[in-house]
């Protein structure tokens, strides 16, 4: 014989049901803690940390702190001994392979790269740009810059190519008046390079524009605008550019 | 042409954004030729500063899919709500005792830690990507990062900057 409720008293009957089997639920709740309190379950393992330590050859200390901070667990940490150029990493295994792994491929030799720097002026041709150009932007890259921008008018500067190792200060000095300065960092992976201290700056009069950090992706130029407010006319636009050359 | 009201363009864009007004696209011709034009247009709709990003396009079969994930999962809860909770009773008793004996017999109980072999190790396998610019958050500098069509592109928008 089936049992049905009348249509009116079934969300009572539900809720009724459903107290009831909280209440076996918490009873064999309790049952069972008291099961395991005599059995003498062991406490919870504390986690096991195994350590690694590494004396750097040929990288800067701080980038790879910087890099293993971004791969170390919750309960991972790295410490740098006194000698300015071992490190110390404590975590748990699995964390600890790739922070082995990632180190071993940091740390290596200098590296040289090709960096292209190109400036560019940004506009729209009803201003037009009053100085000299040193010829025409690559007609590709400019189509491009027409589809992100509001400029129609792009003019090329000065343009250069330079060959420098990790680690080196790189400084240039432009005819069309302005200054490119910044330290290479290390190639991640050969995937990315960081340009430390990045400065532009006009010589004449003398003035500093940006003071930065640059992270410069492998596969494709990264193109820094400058400029005074979303509506103005003009911008100065950085192409930045880096291929790894053979010989590491 | 002369400089139009864009007060009065944007406000009816904003009405209605799928229509057009009447002597938009003219407007936005003249825009892009009008430096005066400029500050009057991004002061009454900042959003134009975007007007030439590339607008990605949706098909309709994508539309169409969409529609009808969204109808399933609607149809899906009302099913939910419809089915008659006779098991009530049992649902609760297992539940509390799942929750209670996971909680007791694992090792390591009451700590709250990432299931297991979970994504927590996936996911710092790589480092993430940093930003293309790092340390600006100082500056009074605004930072857009407008990447795509092959190009990292970052403007840096600062009223200090005399280029």
């Amino acid at each position: 014989m089936s049992r049905s409720l009348p249509p009116a008293s079934r969300p009572l009957a539900a809720r009724k049901c459903i107290r009831l089997g909280c209440a076996l639920g918490s009873w064999l709740l309790l049952v069972t803690a008291g099961l395991a309190g005599a059995q003498g379950f062991p406490s919870p393992a504390p986690r096991v940390l195994s350590s690694y330590t590494l004396t750097l050859r040929h990288q800067p200390t701080a980038e790879a702190v910087a890099l293993v901070r971004t791969l170390l667990s919750p309960a991972g940490s790295v410490e740098v001994k006194e000698d300015g150029r071992t490190l110390v990493v404590r975590d748990e295994l699995a964390a600890l392979s790739r922070i082995v792994g990632a180190l071993r491929s940091f740390d290596h030799p200098a590296a040289p790269v090709r960096l292209s720097v190109r400036l560019v002026w940004a506009g729209s041709p009803q201003i037009g740009f009053g100085g000299a150009a040193a010829g025409e932007l690559d007609p590709e890259l400019a189509g491009r810059l027409r589809r992100l921008l509001r400029y129609d008018s792009f003019v090329l500067l000065s343009e250069t190519r330079l060959e420098a190792r990790e680690g080196d200060e790189v400084a240039y000095e432009f005819r069309s008046g302005y200054q490119v300065r910044f330290r290479l960092g290390t190639l991640l992976a050969g995937q990315r390079l960081r340009l430390h201290d990045f400065r532009v700056s006009r010589t004449q009069p003398p003035a500093d524009l940006i003071h930065t950090t640059v992270n410069l992706p492998l596969a494709q130029p990264l193109i820094l605008g400058l400029t005074r407010d979303e509506g103005s006319a003009s911008a100065l636009l950085v192409v930045l550019a880096y291929e790894p050359l053979p010989g590491v | 042409m002369s400089c139009p009201d864009w007060q009065r363009l944007t406000a009816l864009r904003e009405r209605d954004p799928d229509a057009e007004p009447p002597g938009w696209r003219e407007a936005l011709a003249h825009l892009d030729g009008c430096p005066a034009c400029a500050a009057a247009a991004l002061a009454a709709d900042p959003l134009l500063v975007f007007r030439r990003l590339p607008r990605p396009a949706v098909r309709e079969e994508e539309v169409a899919a969409l529609g009808a994930e969204v109808l399933a999962l609607v149809r899906a809860g009302r099913r939910e709500a419809r089915r008659p909770r006779r098991r009530g009773f049992w649902r609760g008793a297992a539940a509390a005792a799942l929750v209670g004996a996971a909680l007791l017999l694992e090792p390591g109980a009451g700590a709250l830690r990432p299931g297991p072999g979970v994504t927590v190790a996936a996911l710092a396998a790589e480092p993430a990507a940093p930003p293309l610019l790092d340390g600006l958050e100082a500056s009074s500098a605004r930072v857009y990062e407008l990447g795509g069509d092959g190009l990292a592109l970052v403007m840096v928008v600062d009223a200090s900057l005399d280029v």
